[in-house]
């Protein structure tokens, strides 16, 4: 049998495109693949933007719909019965501007445990970075919190309480902290449940958990002073905090307790990273 | 061989061989000269995976401490599974490489380790070109979006950028022809529809190395005709380089430029695409002792029971054995199962499948309500005997599956080979392989 020749095609590359090594033990992170790849995290993270409410009467207004009713009856629970201060806020605005900052930390770390074990056709069937799905998770949690801070914004303007710009500028910042802290305990569940299902049980209940032991339902002035150091220790409790404040132009925001945060969250991100690239090269043989 | 003319031929796993006879494994001159000169598109050196087929798998924390306690006593190894082992092959660029060889034989393995999805144990692998895979059925779709999101969604799983499927997408919509359900969620879509649309995806990447497993399978002759043909069409024009898992061996001769036998993870064969799939249809070894040995199979997994031998033989209409089957006879499969525990309740299945890898008949055991027990360390011999086999004259493998109500024992394919002469009273066919189906009912035709 001849061989036809092939024409047009270009030179040998002196370099693989990739090289397969089973002496590796980690598997690299390499940022031009991920770059080649930034189209799958985008067409990702809209599928999960378009699913969640799909097949749904009430679509996209459960987007707020959801921290509302959640603010509604920490309201009830907290303020009506157990009559909590809320700095000077009504006490609804208060819970929201804290439950906004929260939902967006548990949506992405909630979403993040599951995007391995959620997607299992894809992992033991395609290859792509697989650190891809978990920070997926991210920009569906950005677009809730985004669309909940608007209405927040609209409702204190209604109110004539024009937040200061200032002050806002600083929200980003702080929800960028908050979802690398997010993006870094979720790489580690997410590589944890490919083996270990117990973390889809354990993880619900850790949230759960953290959400009281975080100003949601109540400020950090609530708590009293001797114990505060402590309170501190939670990252997530100054950043929570200092969203609200930014959020309602009230209180004040602890910056060496947000600076300790960012530092944890980094160290946390980075752990979780190659915690997670360690793990990656069974994922598709154990999941 | 009887001279009567009917045989059975076991495809045996090969005698495993050194490395050295592993490259001496027939290869034609074209073939070595080819990797010489091209340009290479994967350079394959020794690649072995191994999983651990230990009884249970530990999938929870408590599981995984006994687990660690365990290893300190027990050697690893005993329950390693080579899936593959010490394959070597140089791919050029512009070759249409088939993997053919049994269920079991690595072919998956193989592509899985290349597109990088699951890492060699052993080995290295360099790969020069982006690679795209055409996923199995579904893979890489959502059913709640709709087919238009779902192209971008699994154009994006290849590898895609949108820009590009964008540019392409009124090309991909026409060639996997569901225009019309667009924006309908793919739930609703049928598997065929699924197929042809994840193959246009597909095959409208500009991967240099598409890997493809098995797809052809579904969808209907003229769609699996076209892709076949896209994908000769696809090499020509652009010089890319294809590997392609099939057991479809009409396909691979027909589209493969070289091809290489895969069996119980090692590479025994490496040569032309006629060669190899000759080869393959021949049975790596033929014996001519009528019982078959199947306990030295490979098997991708421990289980409590398992066919250990099975025998083929035709019958004629008085139940006399007989050495021809011919169409429309009878055929006799005397099965042995040994158990090391014993299991309860079991049926077994038969696929008789035809040359080309198509079912073409079948049955189980439990149709007839036919459940048996097998002792510990026992046996047990089950014959069935498939009556009125309206088979047309060609090659036929059996596929046998052992299983209770709860799992599969033990599956085996494509592990006897006979063959179904032609009847010396019927009328010659006139056009051999028309029609295309195995099977060939018993009809009345009316001229009106």
């Amino acid at each position: 049998m001849t061989i036809p020749l092939t024409t047009g095609v270009a030179a040998p590359a002196a370099t693989p495109l990739r090289r397969i090594r089973s002496s590796m033990r980690r598997t690299p992170l390499d940022m031009g693949e991920l770059w080649r790849y930034r189209d799958l995290w985008l067409t990702l993270a809209l599928r999960d933007v378009k699913l969640r409410y799909r097949q749904t009467a009430l679509g996209v207004a459960w987007v707020v719909l959801l921290p509302l009713l959640a603010s509604g009856i920490f309201t009830l629970v907290f303020r009506v019965v157990a009559k909590l201060p809320s700095d000077g806020s009504p006490y609804f605005l208060f819970v929201f501007a804290g439950y906004l900052g929260w939902n967006a930390f548990q949506n992405t770390l909630q979403r993040c445990s599951i995007s391995l074990i959620g997607n299992t056709a894809l992992v033991t069937k395609v290859y792509f970075p697989r650190i891809i799905l978990p920070a997926a998770s991210v920009l569906a949690s950005l677009l809730d919190f985004a669309i909940g801070v608007a209405l927040l914004l609209l409702v204190q303007i209604a109110r004539g309480e024009m937040p200061s710009p200032l002050m806002l500028a600083l929200v980003p910042l702080l929800m960028l902290i908050l979802q690398v802290l997010a993006l870094g305990l979720g790489l580690f569940a997410a590589a944890l449940s490919v083996r270990f299902r117990d973390v889809m049980y354990v993880l619900p209940f850790l949230i759960q958990l953290l959400l009281y032991a975080s100003p949601v339902a109540y400020g950090i002035t609530a708590v009293p002073e001797a114990a505060r150091r402590f309170y501190l220790l939670n990252p997530i409790a100054p950043l929570l905090d200092g969203l609200r404040a930014t959020l309602l132009g009230r209180g004040d925001v602890h910056w060496t307790a947000i600076g300790a945060s960012a530092l944890v969250s980094v160290v946390l991100f980075v752990a979780g990273t190659l915690f997670f690239l360690y793990q990656d090269r069974q994922y598709a043989d154990v999941i | 061989m009887e001279s009567g003319g009917w045989e059975v031929t076991a495809v045996m796993p090969t005698p495993t061989p050194s490395s050295a006879e592993a490259q001496s494994a027939p290869r034609t001159p074209q073939a070595a000269e080819r990797t010489a000169h091209s340009a290479p598109a994967l350079s394959i050196r020794g690649i072995g995976k191994s999983y651990n087929v230990a009884a249970r798998q530990s999938t929870t924390l408590a599981e995984q401490v006994a687990d660690w306690v365990g290893r300190a006593r027990t050697s690893s190894d005993a329950n390693a599974f080579w899936a593959l082992r010490d394959v070597s092959c140089e791919v050029g660029r512009g070759e249409i490489l088939g993997l053919v060889g049994r269920n079991g034989a690595g072919k998956s393995t193989l592509l899985k380790i290349v597109s990088g999805v699951t890492a060699p144990t052993t080995g290295d692998v360099d790969v020069f070109g982006r690679i795209g895979s055409l996923l199995e059925v579904g893979t890489g779709f959502h059913p709640e979006l709709t087919g238009r999101e779902n192209v971008f969604l699994n154009g994006a799983f290849i590898g895609m950028r949108r820009a590009e499927i964008r540019q392409r997408f009124d090309e991909i919509v026409e060639f996997s022809g569901v225009e019309a359900f667009l924006d309908m969620p793919i739930k609703r879509y049928s598997s065929g529809m699924q197929v042809r649309l994840a193959f246009a995806v597909a095959a409208h990447l500009d991967a240099d190395i598409l890997l493809v497993d098995e797809v052809l399978a579904v969808g209907d002759q003229a769609f699996q005709d076209k892709c076949l043909g896209k994908m000769r069409e696809v090499r020509q024009r652009e010089g890319r380089t294809v590997l392609f898992v099939s057991h479809n061996l009409a396909a691979v001769q027909s589209l493969c430029t070289r091809a290489l036998l895969l069996s119980g993870g090692r590479v025994v064969a490496d040569g032309t695409a006629a060669e190899v799939t000759r080869l393959y249809a021949a049975g790596v070894a033929t014996t001519t002792s009528d019982e078959v040995d199947l306990t030295s199979l490979p098997r991708m997994k421990r289980s409590a029971a398992r066919f250990t031998a099975v025998r083929v033989g035709g019958l004629d209409a008085s139940g006399v054995a007989t050495s021809s089957i011919l169409p429309g006879g009878s055929v006799e499969i005397a099965l042995t199962i040994g158990a090391d525990q014993r299991i309860s309740r079991a049926v077994v299945g038969v696929d008789v499948m035809d040359e080309r890898g198509r079912p073409a008949a079948g049955v189980s055991t439990d149709s007839t309500d036919v459940w048996f027990d097998v002792d510990a360390n026992g046996t047990r011999r089950v014959t069935l005997r498939l009556h009125e086999l309206r088979l047309r004259a060609g090659a036929y493998t059996l596929g046998l599956t052992l299983r209770t109500m709860a799992e599969v024992l033990d599956e085996v394919d494509a592990v006897v080979r006979f063959e179904v002469i032609p009847d010396p009273d019927a009328p010659y066919e006139r056009w051999p392989g028309w029609p295309q189906a195995s099977y060939a009912p018993r009809y009345d035709v009316a001229l009106g």
